[in-house]
């Protein structure tokens, strides 16, 4: 029997137990007569499990029996004897049993490994958790392997020959010999290639640019003056990128050149092409791993230089208004206005705190997100597709489950006192403001300086978060669109530093906390405010006061182009809402050149709505 | 045989002196821009010039050119990075017989100046 017609339903994953199993079993004190008698009744039986009382004893193999009673007097010895006491003649008493689901490959090595003169006996498979053995003969199973490598074999021509590698030759006239490899014809998806030219194929393929140099270099390597092995690095065509098109998708091909040469004379060059997407896509995830681990390092360096508890504060948000992003999200029916809007004002609230706190991967992460639900808010009127979020919003969810997981490792490495972190955020709200000002005041190459007319205690602790969005909020604000350049100031004959200043003021006899926030910079630009306001909303004639009341509304900016900083259109809405949200008011004073405030009124008693 | 190194990197000019086989190199000229490298060449009549290609006064090319001008069989190595095929190409044309990127490891260019040694050889 040839191995390719043994059992042909094998597969190199293929186990014991689809291999032919005896189950026919003697008693240890069947005679040698009623095992011979066995045999000749079963003529491809291998051999046969020996039991006692106590479970499997052994096996004896056909192969082995046969040879005994083949020597002088062997019948004669064994034949009326219990086949229990043969047990040790015919075998070591050692059996090899495996588990059924023991790959063929594997059983056969094992029982390769046995005693030399138990090789060729059976191999005992157990069955039903053990509590059934079978047989299996030797020679099955060295069929079996044998099969099973020849599949091995036959899928590794199958994988070889997909591997897509071919050969063909060019003469001095860039003419392509007729005898090329077949798979050319597959890597280069034309047939017509026999006599043809080479650079005519490549331009096909790659465009004019690239088969003009590749042109160059068959001419090199025709030239006797250049030396083969010293003009290899500068092959143009070593990696090239093959464009998506007629249904094919976007490939790599490298092509290598190499002289034929008879005697001194260079007669051809031999190109050999291979389809190389497979690696060069294995290098690219390489690298986007090794860019992920990079940015891991990153993200960690930065959190350890954030305060412990301002890191824990942010972190405990951003995942919980992540989580609301992704509900937003799941309500949004696919034109929902309101949903982007409401992930937008989250998203850049978020970006904000993450920069204060210096959290840059975080900030960037969120202003590339808000990019995204930028382009939504303004095209969703139209053919905006709120699903171009989710890769994005899924992201964030991941950077703050690797934050959140860093915590705990970076906790471990410094013992950390416990603060009561909302009193520790009224704390550390003004040195923040200030490390914003100046950190914008650099960026933006504008001098200010931040001045705060403040105590800690006056703010009550529920409004710290409140607070905190708002500020930064209206000191980016102030800092991107308030402020001047300094040519500008200069100008204008005022002090090069620009000026921003916040106070607090509890007043007990109304119930009213104040906040005023104030810069020294050209103030509202009514007549651009009225501009815009037409453009993106439709609204004509606007007085001062009700231009002025613009600068609140949700998807206002006069700014050209966003940046991390400003420009999105959110901030002072989102600042509105968040006043509103406890009871309060804000309003905004200007004076062309001088000043632009805003003052915030909030309840004193936050429980009040 | 001579050989005349050219590049505007000292560090560039060491690195390939160092890698020259004194066997069979028995003189070694060096130049920090064109202009001196042609006139170098034209003074010493090396057999054999390796040649950066972004030089100050007269660049690779140029300097490639008229040193084929003055001795056509010169063997001439360009050692430069790589920022485009089509100088690269334009080198060859001109008559340098091979490209050597940078940067590149000892063996490398030890390897190559015995090919451009055995190339010099087989003009003479």
């Amino acid at each position: 029997m040839s191995s390719d017609t043994f059992l042909p339903s094998l597969t190199p994953q293929s186990t014991l137990a689809e291999l032919p199993a005896w189950d026919i079993r003697l008693p240890v004190t069947a005679r040698g007569d009623d095992f011979d008698e066995v045999l000749r009744h079963n003529a491809d039986l291998p051999g046969v499990v020996v039991f006692d009382a106590a479970g499997v004893r052994g096996a004896i193999s056909r192969a082995r029996f046969q040879e005994v009673i083949s020597r002088p007097f062997g019948g004669e010895i064994v034949r009326p004897r219990a086949i229990g006491s043969l047990l040790g003649e015919f075998s070591t008493g050692v059996v090899l049993i495996l588990d059924r689901n023991t790959p063929v490959q594997d059983a056969l090595r094992e029982s390769l490994s046995r005693d030399k003169t138990m090789i060729y006996e059976p191999v005992l498979v157990s069955a039903n958790g053990g509590k059934e053995v079978r047989l299996i003969g030797f020679t099955d199973l060295l069929r079996a392997d044998s099969r099973i490598s020849s599949l091995r074999n036959q899928q590794m021509q199958e994988i070889l020959a997909t591997v897509q590698e071919g050969f063909l030759l060019v003469d001095r006239d860039h003419r392509i010999a007729g005898e090329y490899s077949r798979s050319v014809e597959t890597i280069l998806g034309r047939t017509d290639l026999a006599g043809g030219l080479l650079s005519e194929v490549l331009f096909d393929l790659l465009g004019e640019e690239q088969a003009g140099l590749a042109g160059d270099y068959l001419e090199a390597l025709f030239n006797p003056n250049v030396i083969e092995k010293l003009v290899v690095d500068i092959n143009p065509l070593k990696s090239v990128q093959v464009p998506e098109r007629a249904g094919r998708p976007r490939r790599h091909l490298g092509f290598a050149f190499r002289r034929s040469t008879e005697g001194k004379e260079i007669r051809r060059i031999l190109v050999r092409v291979e389809d190389r997407t497979r690696e060069v896509e294995l290098a690219g995830e390489l690298e986007e791993q090794e860019h992920q681990a990079a940015q891991r390092v990153d993200l960690a360096m930065e959190m350890m230089q954030v305060e412990p508890e301002a890191l824990t504060d942010y972190l405990t948000r951003f995942l919980a208004e992540t989580t609301q992003i992704s509900r937003l999200r799941s309500q949004d029916a696919g034109s929902n206005r309101t949903a982007v809007d409401a992930i937008f004002r989250i998203l850049h609230s978020l970006k904000g705190e993450a920069g204060v706190i210096g959290l840059r991967s975080f900030a960037q992460r969120l202003h590339r997100t808000e990019d995204v639900a930028a382009s939504l808010r303004d095209g969703a009127r139209s053919d905006g597709n709120p699903e171009r979020l989710d890769p994005w919003i899924e992201s964030l969810r991941e950077l703050g489950a690797e934050a959140k997981d860093l915590i705990v490792r970076l906790s471990a490495l410094a013992s950390r006192k416990t603060v009561d972190a909302a009193a520790n955020r009224t704390a550390d709200l003004l040195p923040a403001l200030e490390t914003l000002t100046a950190d914008l005041s650099s960026r933006l190459g504008k001098p200010a300086r931040f001045v705060a007319h403040w105590r800690d205690e006056d703010l009550p602790v529920a409004y710290a978060g409140l607070m905190r969005e708002a500020l930064i909020q209206l000191t980016r604000n102030s800092m991107v669109h308030g402020v001047e350049t300094q040519q500008e100031r200069n100008q204008a004959g005022k002090p090069a530093c620009a000026v921003l200043q916040v106070a607090l003021r509890r007043h007990e006899a109304e119930g009213q906390l104040e906040v005023l926030f104030q810069d020294d910079g050209r103030g509202l630009d009514l007549d651009r405010i009225r501009q815009r306001a037409l453009e993106l909303f439709g609204n004509k004639v606007l007085s001062d006061d009700q231009a002025a009341q613009v600068i609140f509304e949700p998807g206002f900016s006069t700014a050209a182009t966003t940046t991390s900083d400003a420009g999105r259109g959110v901030g002072l809405d989102l600042v509105r809402d968040r006043v509103e949200s406890v009871g309060g008011m804000i309003l905004v004073h200007s004076e062309p050149s001088v000043y632009c405030a805003f003052q915030i009124i909030l309840p004193l008693d936050p429980e009040v709505r | 045989m001579k050989l005349l190194i050219v590049d505007d990197s000292l560090v560039v000019r060491d690195a390939i002196q160092r890698s020259v086989d004194s066997g069979t190199i028995s003189e070694v000229f060096r130049a920090g821009d064109g202009e001196e490298a042609v006139s170098t060449f034209a003074r010493e009549r090396p057999e054999l010039v390796t040649m950066d290609l972004t030089l100050p006064r007269l660049n690779g090319l140029g300097a490639i050119r008229q040193i084929r001008d003055i001795a056509p069989t010169t063997s001439i190595l360009v050692i430069s990075a790589l920022n485009s095929h089509k100088t690269a190409m334009e080198a060859i044309a001109l008559g340098a017989c091979g490209f050597l990127t940078k940067p590149f490891t000892p063996r490398e260019i030890s390897e190559a100046l015995d090919q451009l040694v055995e190339h010099a050889a087989s003009q003479g």
